[in-house]
């Protein structure tokens, strides 16, 4: 199978994931869910992946905190190298030290993300006991409470989060995920639970703190407007590979894998004269019936019969790099 | 830890709001603390004695008989004494306690044949021995209460620990430890309980171990479901992103989750002690006899049945320890129930 190869511009680069494929290994058989998954994540860039449900969004971004699928979960090839380190080759004590201190992640359900029978402010709290810290740990709690908007400090730190709003929940998240100032920050669908304007509002949060500390952030969605308005680049991940990826603006613009094409077509628009959208027939395959040729031919409509063999990827300076035959 | 017990503190006060369950543990605990000062309580030795101008302290010490009068060195028989010429219509005196019997003395020199129905000097009359019966329900309660207590300690420790270890490790292990289960909880209970009490005498600390070789098990299924459940869930993911080690997650993140089962089994825990300790009683593979217990006095009862005031008073007791114990149980689940907080 083709691999994308290692993109260009090193310098500035966090994170580089290179031909990431994981599986989860079945009795008599290994289950590959993600293949040849590569990107790279530059300073104070935020890196966009698109992609419907169940085609490896998760699974990546939480291999890339080391933590692969259980049970079951095997690293088939490739590497996670943060700060040109790679992450598979720690063991544990120094995992637990890169996990939430460099590379944090913030999930997408506030409400299920909390601990209910701790205090919110104890669980901030708890951060710290595994991680050194030469700061007021209670001073930088509350500091970063009030950077995420919140007020009232005393009350919500002895709050159950049951408590809370999931806006305020989502909100005490990033603080969370930011105690450590970490460099990297994964957030994996993080306003999918909430509604419309805390959406918005959570969004531009993120935005701001990345912006603002230098931090890399990927964004994890399957909602491509959002992606439009804040992401720097966009892949875009189907069954398990990453099939197009672009800065956003050439990407919004020209999209060049059929996938991407979709995607686009299926946006709800106001200026489009036929205010129609048109959804992508079918469902993306399981692991187990990718096979071999391109995976997204049997919904493509401009599939032809050489889409039984692997498609080739291509890399132009335009167009970006895609894997298609056309 | 500060944040640990202001939590607890929430809990206890919640769990004082529960009325019926509040009055039930003062109750219950008031009375199993009484019950563990019985030898002052109720006892046939007198607290002080003073015979022909001397003062004796016989609850605390031990006098021969020789010392009023009598014949031999062995201790002197205090209700006979207090019966006799020499206590009655003398100068010599005796201060008893307020139950003033001992729950081991047979008194045969009463009236008609034991058991002895109640009168103002047995409460609730005697049994067939002559022994008086408050003192036996008495003693009895405290060695229940004990051993129900001591038995669900062990049997939660280990019922957490294995369903833990299950849960959270799960595959082969999980496999094989409950197959395992399985296999020896379909030892027949019974039959162990008769083999080894048979060999090594059926001690407190013998029924003890036996009856937690089983009674951990039932917990360990519901932990081992808990972990299971929880380990799956995103605040355990959210702490391993955070960095959180293996034994932090475990026992701070999971356990106190799944403790439910826990608190919610422990009143039945101890409910189930009381029934199993009174009914291998009854059958005579409990205790070693004469010591007083609830189940020995309840065959009594059965083989005595013109004498009612036996298991009358015995299944009184046994109910209401029961009943007790169960409202207890259910306040304690509902303050630790966390969408039940009162704000």
């Amino acid at each position: 199978m083709e691999t994308f190869s290692t993109p260009e511009n090193i310098d500035g680069c966090v994170l580089r994931v290179s031909d990431l494929s994981i599986g989860i290994d079945r009795p008599g058989q290994m289950l590959q869910l993600t293949d040849h998954v590569s990107f790279v994540l530059n300073e104070g860039e935020i890196h966009g992946l698109i992609g419907e449900s169940g085609c490896g969004k998760s699974i990546t971004s939480l291999a890339i905190m080391g933590m692969l699928p259980e049970p079951g979960g095997t690293l088939i090839s490739g590497s996670v190298c943060f700060r040109n380190k790679d992450v598979y080759s720690l063991d544990e004590p120094e995992l637990n030290g890169l996990r939430g201190a460099k590379i944090s992640m913030i999930f997408q359900e506030p409400f299920s993300a909390m601990n209910p029978l701790i205090r919110v402010g104890d669980q901030m709290l708890e951060v710290f006991e595994y991680h050194r810290t030469d700061f007021d740990r209670h001073q930088k709690i509350r500091d970063l409470l009030k950077e995420v908007g919140l007020s009232d400090h005393a009350r919500i730190l002895n709050s159950y989060p049951h408590e809370l709003s999931g806006g305020m929940l989502q909100r005490i998240m990033i603080a969370m995920s930011l105690l450590l100032d970490p460099e990297v920050l994964i957030a994996d669908e993080p306003t999918t639970a909430l509604d419309v304007t805390v959406q918005a509002q959570i969004m531009s949060l993120v935005v701001r703190l990345c912006k603002e500390r230098k931090m890399s952030v990927l964004l994890i969605s399957h909602n491509i407007s959002l992606m439009a308005q804040y992401a720097d680049r966009i892949s875009v991940m189907y069954a398990g590979q990453i099939v197009e990826s672009n800065e956003t603006g050439r990407f919004l613009s020209h999209p060049m894998h059929p996938y991407s094409k979709g995607l686009m077509r299926a946006i709800p628009s106001l200026d489009r004269e036929d205010k129609r959208i048109i959804p992508i027939p079918g469902q993306v395959p399981e692991p187990a019936k990718y096979g071999s040729g391109c995976r997204f031919r049997e919904r493509c409509p401009e599939a032809t019969p050489q889409c039984q063999v692997p498609p080739p990827e291509k890399n132009h300076e335009q167009e970006g790099r895609y894997l298609c035959h056309y | 830890m500060a944040i640990f017990s202001q939590l607890s503190r929430d809990r206890f006060n919640r769990f004082r709001k529960i009325k019926r369950a509040w009055y039930s543990f003062i109750l219950l605990s008031g009375l199993f603390i009484l019950s563990l000062f019985s030898e002052i309580l109720c006892n046939d030795r007198p607290y002080i004695l003073s015979y022909e101008g001397r003062l004796y302290f016989p609850m605390f010490h031990f006098y021969p008989e020789k010392e009023f009068g009598g014949k031999y060195l062995t201790e002197a028989d205090y209700v006979t004494l207090r019966n006799s010429d020499a206590f009655i219509n003398s100068e010599n005196w005796m201060l008893l306690p307020p139950i003033p019997h001992s729950p081991l003395h047979s008194y045969m020199d009463l009236q008609g044949t034991p058991p002895h129905p109640p009168s103002a000097k047995h409460w609730l009359g005697t049994d067939s021995s002559a022994r008086d019966v408050f003192a036996r329900l008495l003693y009895g309660f405290r060695i229940c209460m004990l051993f129900s207590l001591i038995l669900a300690a062990i049997s939660t420790l280990f019922g957490i620990l294995i369903g833990g270890v299950q849960g959270y490790f799960g595959g082969l292990i999980d496999m094989v430890m409950q197959r395992l289960i399985e296999v020896w909880s379909s030892l027949p209970f019974l039959y162990v309980v008769i083999l080894v009490g048979t060999i090594y005498s059926r001690s407190f600390i013998i029924l003890i171990l036996i009856l937690s070789l089983f009674q951990w098990i039932g917990l360990s299924y519901y932990m081992r479901g808990e972990f299971l459940k929880i380990r799956c869930l995103n605040y355990v993911k959210v702490a391993k992103t955070m960095g959180m080690s293996n034994f932090h997650i475990l026992f701070r993140q999971i356990l106190p989750n799944g403790l439910t089962p826990v608190i919610t089994l422990l009143p039945f825990q101890i409910v189930g002690g009381i029934g199993a300790l009174t009914a291998l009683d009854f059958l005579g593979f409990g205790l070693q006899p004469p010591t007083p217990s609830w189940g020995e006095l309840l065959s009594q009862g059965l083989n005595n049945l013109f004498a009612p005031w036996l298991a009358i008073s015995t299944v009184v007791c046994l109910f209401t320890t029961l009943l007790l114990a169960t409202f207890i149980g259910e306040g304690v689940r509902e303050a630790f129930d966390p969408r039940s907080s009162t704000n």
